[in-house]
């Protein structure tokens, strides 16, 4: 019989290898202080962390893996993911493209995203949110928002 | 497809407006509102300098300047930032000892004092020695009576390597103290540290500490200057008690190097038209700094003379 | 009599009534949307008092404040987004109330508690400033390092049920805040050679992630294509807050507004800890504690009554000492000085009419609030009728603006990406997230207070059981250490996997 890996050991997996990253770092650092130094406090909670991670470890594979849940639908994860890309690239964009235009165009692609087919709502909050979030930062509250490289 | 065509070319037109409208050319400097990088946090002493700076100075030049607090890294990241902005003398960076001349002397922040164009100083802050209202101290000379009789007894209370622990370094060196410092994350948390008890004496900057000398719950002891402070007159200096111990912390403004002249001048002559104005010193003075401008040229010389001063105590 | 009415007088003035309203509206506004933050706004206004009466002036900044506080559970309670840290312990029983259907009791509830925690904290502020403030100086470092440990053992106590995951997750918050520049000695520490983190993670742009970014992400997953919430409406009966739920929840509010009292005192604390103790001893106290986190009415008042009941007191180290509590105080404090006002004792002495204004000025601002936050509801419940489809691009955008115009870096804006991320993956994993963000708050405070107690007692740990405050609060940590082990050893086996 196989048994499945539950998603919690990975997490434990995951986190112990993050906590060997900051231990690693916070030891060949070369840090001091009287009495308590700055990697006290750090270290401290990384051993508490590592501990607490081989419970997770152990209690995962202590139990069997729970009757695999109704899981997300491709579809689904999808959409989570292109969200991700999609915020990924607006902010990579708003420095080329300028706030306006890159917010628009993420709007437009997040409310597809979100499953809004409605062109009016889809377009109405592309073009509004952008330009009043624009007026009311530079114009009122004179606070810079990136501006567009490509075009001046 | 149609819709879809329609909704492009809103797009597009959108754009247009709002993305190409502040294309204009740089020729007349300046055309445009100007950005005043600040490399603390919103509500510190510097940005509120800026802050009461940028109106009148927008005035003069005749577009708006903007306050951008650019905080983190001991204002290293700040200060890299208006290295990184185009140098066409819309970034302008309020600069202090700390940014300028303490960070990058402290740590390899990628930057060093002179890839600035000074503009001119606006303040030259006093550092101030205060101990609490009910303190046996009196003047600076019980202090060291008191410390020199019991050393490794007393507390002081300053943020690590920025300019009022440096000078406090100063007058220990100099008069031969025992003193152990109590870090802290600021000025106020540190005047908290003081009224509380859990330390015994603190240099501060003036401004931290005005509303508890005015009101009552602190007493200076020294100025760290050449001169006493004119919203404290009767602190008298460190050097008047018989100590050659001074520091000053200074804020002003710079340009990257690269800028233009044109820009250079055109910023300095505003400055120092706004610097000399009765109103604005006024203004200033109440948030517990006097003005204390000097021109770019001058200003350049605090920069060399601070680094060189401080270069032994801080590189490693 | 006199210094009474020309203080009175100073507050009768057109401009005060409307620099507070101005103030409140713009604190509400700002504080519901998530990626806008209170101290950016008070900064902005600052210079705008300087040309108002000191009165005027004040009042706008005390409305931004006050509104501020109380505006982020709006965002909460309604799209489950805390809109400022204060409002994350809201957040959980406030959006489980909205999805039952209960969102006009949700905001009601939050602001009668809210106002009632102000009005208690005002009234501290104007009949004890005095005797109160002696206790401001009563925590020191090891006093503030006892504080903070025990305020850390809530984070067992919100875990019960899902111990192992609710601790990783406190922990996790703790080792997050110690990147950066160490507060202490200035040296670098787990930078990993990059220059931009130098600055620590930008606490903005964790919050904002992981509350408001993760949610959008999850939101992502469902299919929603006509998705709206259920009807809401507030004056309908279901939403009417019964003389039994009255009951339930009055001894939560005086507990909290007491709590959020004594916090405000202190210095550097601030709401989002009292929030947090006040929900967090609020439910060890409950008799049903498991309802907490699934829309337990007194859970939300406990949450929303404590970080308002800060706002009133916060004002006692500043007007009697001169020490600002944190970093809306310190503009506040600037506004005082460029007006020729010196908090200290001597303010009380030579003007005393100010002081008079000041307080029913602070009396004022709880009023308007109430009538204003009324008002505010109507117009915010209206956010339930947009779908998600359009809601959630715009809080995505509101999002990423945010963080931007508060840092001014590109790079923040990554990180928060970067904990949306965390964030939903620690929903999808059944991490708890709240732990997250009190480890992440408490860190400082624990690790700052440990160290300096070290330096003041030349490195002997009898100091943290000599004085009286730090034993009690370490003494009490114990306990509800014990009583959490003791709970969750008897609870049944079986996981019961909350989301807070």
């Amino acid at each position: 019989m196989r048994r499945t890996i539950s998603a919690d050991t990975y997490v434990a997996l995951v986190l112990l290898l993050a906590c060997a990253a900051v231990l690693n770092n916070l030891l060949s650092a070369d840090l001091s202080g009287p009495y308590a130094s700055p990697a006290t406090l750090p270290v401290a909670a990384t051993v508490v962390l590592i501990v607490l991670s081989f419970f997770l470890l152990a209690g995962s594979l202590r139990r069997a893996a729970p009757p695999s849940e109704p899981g997300l639908s491709r579809a689904a994860k999808l959409r989570v993911v292109a969200l991700f890309v999609a915020t990924a690239l607006f902010i990579a964009a708003m420095a080329q493209l300028g706030y306006v235009l890159a917010s628009i165009v993420f709007m437009i692609a997040a409310g597809l995203i979100f499953g809004n087919r409605n062109p009016v709502s889809l377009l109405g909050a592309a073009v509004v949110a952008p330009v009043a979030l624009f007026f009311f930062f530079e114009k009122v509250m004179l606070v810079f928002l990136p501006a567009s490289r490509l075009f001046g | 497809m149609p819709k879809f065509r329609t909704m492009l070319r809103t797009v597009a037109a959108a754009a247009m407006v709002f993305g190409l409208a502040e294309a204009g050319a740089a020729q007349d400097y300046p055309s445009k509102p100007i950005q005043m990088i600040v490399t603390w946090n919103a509500g510190g002493s510097t940005d509120v300098l800026a802050r009461l700076l940028a109106e009148p100075l927008g005035k003069e030049l005749g577009v708006p300047v903007a306050v951008v607090n650019r905080a983190g890294g001991g204002g290293s990241l700040g200060t890299m930032a208006v290295l990184d902005a185009p140098k066409d003398g819309y970034t302008v960076l309020a600069t202090s000892s700390g940014n300028h001349v303490l960070t990058p002397l402290k740590n390899d922040v990628g930057y060093t004092y002179d890839d600035f164009i000074p503009i001119g100083q606006l303040v030259a802050a006093s550092i101030l020695l205060v101990v609490r209202e009910d303190s046996p101290w009196q003047t600076l000379d019980d202090l060291v009576a008191d410390v020199k009789a019991n050393p490794g007894k007393y507390n002081f209370g300053a943020v690590p390597s920025v300019m009022p622990h440096l000078t406090l370094q100063g007058l220990v060196d100099n008069a031969g103290l025992d003193l152990v410092l109590i870090p802290q994350q600021g000025g106020a948390p540190g005047a908290t540290a003081l009224l509380n008890g859990t330390i015994d004496l603190m240099p501060a900057n003036a401004a931290t500490v005005a509303s508890n000398l005015k009101g009552g719950t602190m007493r200076g002891l020294a100025v760290f200057s050449e001169e006493r402070d004119p919203a404290f007159p009767d602190i008298p200096t460190a050097a008047e008690q018989g100590y050659e111990v001074y520091g000053s912390p200074f804020v002003g403004l710079a340009v990257a190097k690269g800028t233009p002249d044109e820009a250079v001048e055109t910023l300095s002559a505003a400055l120092e038209a706004v610097a000399n104005d009765p109103a604005f010193q006024e203004q200033v003075l109440k948030t517990a700094s006097a003005i204390t401008y000097l021109p770019a040229e001058e200003f350049g010389k605090v920069w060399a003379r601070d680094w060189n001063n401080f270069k032994p105590m801080l590189q490693k | 009599m006199d210094v009474l009415l020309t203080g009175l007088a100073a507050i009768a003035d057109p401009m005060v009534l409307l620099m507070t309203v101005t103030g409140l509206v713009i604190g509400i506004v700002i504080g519901a949307i998530p990626g806008l933050n209170v101290p950016l706004a008070v900064a902005i206004a600052l210079p705008i008092t300087f040309s108002l009466t000191p009165v005027a002036g004040l009042a706008m900044l005390v409305g931004i404040y006050k509104g501020g506080t109380y505006g982020g559970s709006l965002s909460a309670i309604l799209i489950n987004v805390p809109g400022t840290p204060a409002a994350v312990a809201t957040a959980a029983d406030g959006s489980a109330l909205t999805r039952q259907g209960k969102a006009g009791k949700a905001l009601k509830m939050s602001l009668y508690a809210s106002v009632i925690g102000e009005l208690i904290s005002d009234l501290a502020l104007i009949l004890f400033c005095v005797p109160i403030a002696s206790l401001a100086l009563k925590f020191g470092p090891t006093e503030m390092f006892a504080l903070g440990i025990f305020a850390l053992t809530l984070v067992g106590v919100l875990s019960e049920g899902n111990m192992v995951k609710g601790l990783i997750a406190g922990t996790v918050g703790l080792l997050l805040a110690n990147f950066g520049v160490d507060p202490l000695s200035g040296q670098f520490r787990l930078t990993f050679g990059v220059r931009e983190l130098s600055g620590g993670w930008a606490f903005i742009a964790l919050v904002i992630g992981i509350f408001a970014v993760s949610e959008a992400l999850a939101m992502a997953q469902q299919s929603l294509t006509t998705a709206k919430w259920g009807g809401v409406s507030l004056w309908s009966r279901e939403n009417r807050i019964e003389r039994a739920e009255w009951r339930q929840c009055a001894p939560a509010i005086g507990r909290s507004s007491l709590i959020g009292v004594l916090i405000g005192t202190i210095p550097g604390l601030g709401s989002a800890v009292a929030a947090f103790l006040s929900y967090g001893l609020g439910r060890t106290l409950s008799r049903d504690p498991d309802a907490f986190g699934n829309g337990a009415l007194d859970g939300l008042a406990s949450a929303e009554s404590g970080n308002n009941a800060v706002t009133g007191t916060t004002f006692v180290p500043l007007l009697t000492l001169g020490v600002p509590g944190d970093v809306i105080t310190a503009i506040m404090l600037g506004a005082f000085m460029v007006h020729g006002l010196i908090p200290g004792p001597a303010l009380f002495q030579q003007n005393g009419d100010f002081i008079v204004a000041f307080f029913a000025l602070m009396l004022l601002a709880t009023a308007l609030h109430f009538v204003i936050g009324l008002a505010g509801m109507s117009a915010f419940i209206q956010v339930t009728r947009v779908s998600k489809g359009v809601l959630f691009p715009i809080i995505l955008l509101l999002a990423i603006t945010g963080v931007y115009v508060t840092t001014n870096n590109v790079f923040d804006v990554y990180v928060m990406l970067g904990f949306g991320v965390l964030g939903y993956f620690m929903k999808v994993f059944g991490f708890p997230i709240a732990p997250l963000l009190i480890g992440f708050i408490l860190s400082p405070l624990i690790e700052i207070g440990f160290r300096q107690a070290m330096i003041v007692s030349r490195g002997s740990y009898d100091i943290f059981f000599t004085r009286p405050i730090a034993a009690g609060f370490l003494g009490l940590a114990l306990i509800v250490s014990l009583a959490v082990a003791w709970r969750e050893w008897r609870r049944p086996a079986a996981p019961i996997e909350r989301e807070i």
